[in-house]
């Protein structure tokens, strides 16, 4: 299989830039795009036929394939628009009111920390920190803390953890964290948003009560296709955020979540295609046997080229596709300084820089603010090269020469 | 000015021509030039993806929620986009404070979701939920307004009444200022389904009266399947927030509703698209006069053919575009026993019946029942014509005429 440059042709991504920011978006393959059209004109050609009489078969044909890529049985498996949407489902179902305590952490997502503080608002619900040291020294010391906090907090009902962090990109060693969660009688939600495609997953075997992740980030389905994994024990009870067509509280639960009102559902239905895509570019071993050690070696570069540091981690918790370097101080894009202790506002996108980087030098990259310095998360996928990240090396270099002309 | 009928469909649609559709009312069908300015935007997002969420999007729906905003009457800063109604509705229901003992009020013909949130909110929120049988036959607009009155007047714990502007099953024009002024009276908030009304009649959402709207942008105004307003009074625009929370902003109401998340906006930026069409084709007065004159005609023919009837309401509740007629007495239209208040079987799918429609004539039509008897809803559109509704009334009478 060839990577790189030569397949960045199959894919809609604009030949004029250089993406290496494959996490926040994903990439669509131009098979899975063109596929995910034709369901469109067929959809537009005959709605009724569409909607009353094939959808229903649509649904569970594609959820039987994508419950087998994630190791799931398809009874346990809906789609959702996103991750968020899935967790808000979730959330929104559980009746937490005031004197509960969900349990999250500082490098859980910003939209995770939004939702349950809306939540606080509206319900009364009490939002726990986990606040993740830097640097984190191992696993251990992760899994003392969230042991420490459940200990302390008696009113936790329900945990929420990640597989994969966004920011900073980290693998957690997530089933001994759930292992902690049982034994102290938790409910466990595992955003799983960068999972499908990246690492491993086998979502009977997990231990959870609820996951939820997205197959347009790694997995190469079109945008708004995502899955939520409800155990059965609680099928009557976890709704969708939108109650629509289907009798809620009768009947199969999958139907409460294909009856949103009318939409486009293609992009459920197009999840097919993008898991044959996967499967024909070498899946899971062979992308990650060239993006792996991509990415190290992007990373590398960076710190070598930049005279600065990986982000600190136990070598174990690398995840296999993302890596984070911190950049060089900059007069003209300083990082967000964020009180001791502060865990909700803690990371924080550097739009500013990111759009330099974009409209000066062509390249799409992310840069984040996190533990009160600047650094870029690189991503590496099945479309880039090493080239990319010598260019990103020589534009930042770039920023560095002319922040050194710039007076304080 | 477009020529409607079956060479508006050839030329702007991308129904099949070789067939019959009468229901514009249930997914709307959007042409083709919206279809592909959509296609273009989901292009656009695919080529380039952080660029069009991070610096791209925010201006896409500013634009559009200005555009929209001026074809419903509305101020901008009151309108969001939302996917369909049904979303909408549940916005508004999940985020405003109901206690216990608060009640809802809705009525026998409330849209099935719609009827679903509430008897969620019931049991989750243990609101009270009232409803208002409407009676069959429905004789004048005014046997609503006196239950509607008897009802508030009655239940002062009614804390919000969801008031369709046009209905779905049986559609029906309701008497919307009038239930809005008893609402006002009881003090109880009115939110208004729309879900039919873009398109179908002038919009004035400011002057309306209601504290919120939901309504579809794809059905009755050409735009892609997935959107839809919701418009809310201003004193309430840091109450309601949308039911899946990605950004959470409590100054700004628009900002939580367009950041959700990487999701895919390019049907709410299509929307202008679909109402320069909508322009073209002629307008709400053109479109009106062809559509309806259509509905009616339609109907008679319909009525004429089948010997039965139209569902039995006062001729200033007919809605413009949609009429309700009775099917004959057959067993391919069954009957059975039902209540008005039970939301399963009050208006139920004849599946069978339009599979075989579809399937054996190439028609797609609407074939339920209400109050246990059998219905056909047709939609005039501007893509139909009379013969279309010719080839269904001789669909059914084929059909009956098989089983002698």
């Amino acid at each position: 299989m060839s990577f790189g440059a030569e397949i960045r042709k199959d894919f809609v991504l604009d030949s004029k830039t250089i993406f290496v920011n494959h996490a926040s978006c994903g990439a669509l393959p131009l098979n899975v795009y063109n596929h995910r059209l034709g369901l469109v004109q067929k959809m537009e050609s005959s709605p009724d036929v569409w909607f009353r009489l094939k959808s229903e078969s649509m649904w569970k044909e594609s959820i039987d394939t994508v419950a087998e890529f994630l190791g799931s049985k398809p009874s346990n498996l809906v789609f959702v628009k996103s991750t968020t949407v899935g967790i808000n489902a979730v959330l929104r179902s559980l009746k937490l009111g005031r004197g509960d305590s969900i349990l999250i952490s500082s490098w859980s997502y910003f939209a995770v920390k939004d939702t349950c503080h809306e939540l606080e608002r509206q319900q009364g619900i009490e939002i726990l920190y986990v606040d993740i040291p830097y640097p984190l020294k191992s696993k251990e010391q992760l899994l003392e803390l969230y042991e420490t906090m459940l200990q302390k907090h008696s009113s936790i009902c329900l945990v929420l953890l990640d597989v994969i962090t966004s920011v900073p990109p980290v693998l957690l060693p997530v089933k001994q964290l759930i292992a902690i969660c049982r034994k102290y009688g938790k409910l466990v939600l595992v955003d799983g948003a960068h999972v499908p495609g990246h690492v491993e997953a086998n979502l009977e075997d997990l231990g959870a009560d609820f996951f939820t992740g997205n197959m347009y980030k790694w997995a190469y389905a079109p945008r708004d296709c995502a899955v939520l994994w409800i155990h059965e024990k609680f099928h009557g009870a976890i709704m969708p955020p939108v109650t629509g067509y289907s009798f809620y509280g009768e009947g199969e639960m999958w139907r409460n979540y294909l009856y949103q009102g009318h939409g486009d559902f293609t992009p459920f239905y197009s999840v097919g295609r993008a898991i044959d895509f996967y499967r024909g570019i070498g899946g899971r071993e062979g992308i990650l046997d060239y993006c792996s050690s991509l990415v190290t070696k992007a990373a590398d570069l960076l710190v070598t080229r930049l005279r600065t540091f990986h982000y600190p981690l136990p070598e174990d918790m690398q995840t296999p596709l993302m890596r984070q370097v911190a950049l060089p101080k900059l007069k003209k894009y300083p990082p967000v300084i964020v009180p001791p202790g502060e865990v909700k506002r803690k990371i924080h996108n550097m739009m500013t820089l990111m759009e330099d980087i974009l409209n000066r030098f062509g390249i799409m990259c992310a840069c984040v603010s996190v533990d009160n310095r600047a650094w870029i998360r690189l991503c590496a996928s099945v479309y880039n090269e090493i080239s990319d990240y010598e260019k990103l090396a020589d534009a930042i270099a770039t920023l560095v020469e002319e922040d050194e002309e710039i007076e304080v | 000015m477009a020529v409607f009928g079956r060479a508006l469909m050839k030329k702007e649609f991308m129904l099949d021509s070789s067939k019959t559709f009468l229901n514009q009312g249930s997914y709307g069908n959007a042409p083709r030039r919206v279809i592909e300015c959509r296609t273009g935007y989901i292009r656009m997002m695919e080529e380039s993806p952080d660029d069009y969420f991070r610096w791209k999007n925010e201006d896409f729906w500013l634009s559009m929620v200005q555009t929209v905003a001026e074809f419903i009457g509305s101020d901008p800063q009151n309108v969001v986009f939302v996917q369909n109604t049904t979303t909408g509705i549940n916005a508004v229901i999940r985020s405003l404070n109901f206690e216990k003992g608060d009640g809802i009020l809705i009525n026998s013909w409330t849209y099935g979701n719609v009827k679903n949130i509430c008897a969620y909110a019931a049991d989750t929120r243990h609101v009270d939920l009232y409803y208002v049988d409407i009676p069959f036959p429905l004789k004048s607009v005014d046997q609503i307004l006196t239950a509607y009155e008897e009802k508030l007047s009655k239940h002062q714990n009614i804390k919000l009444a969801i008031v369709d502007y046009i209905s779905s099953m049986p559609p029906a024009l309701m008497p919307v200022k009038e239930m809005i002024a008893l609402c006002r009276k009881y003090d109880t908030l009115v939110l208004i389904d729309g879900a039919h009304t873009p398109g179908q009649l002038p919009l004035h959402l400011d002057q309306l009266g209601a504290d919120f709207y939901a309504g579809n942008l794809h059905k009755w105004a050409f735009a892609p399947r997935g959107s839809a307003v919701l418009w809310i009074r201003p004193e309430f625009h840091h109450t309601i927030f949308p039911v899946v929370t990605s950004y959470y902003d409590k100054e700004v109401v628009y900002k939580n509703f367009f950041y959700q998340g990487t999701g895919d906006n390019s049907t709410y930026y299509s929307t202008a698209e679909a109402l320069k069409f909508y322009q073209e084709i002629g307008g709400y007065d053109k479109i009106s006069e062809y559509c309806s004159k259509l509905a009616l005609d339609a109907a008679n023919l319909l009525v004429k053919k089948w010997k039965t009837s139209l569902y039995p309401m006062p001729d200033n509740m007919l809605p413009p575009f949609m009429r309700l007629i009775r099917m004959p007495d057959h067993k391919w239209f069954p009957t059975f026993k039902t209540s008005a208040d039970d939301r399963k079987n009050f208006c139920r799918d004849n599946m069978s019946l339009m599979k075989t429609v579809w399937e054996r004539f190439q028609i797609q039509s609407v074939f339920i029942s209400i109050h246990g008897q059998s219905w056909c809803r047709i939609s005039a559109s501007v893509y139909n014509e009379i013969e279309d509704y010719e080839k269904l009334a001789d669909a059914i009478l084929t059909l009956l005429d098989e089983e002698k």
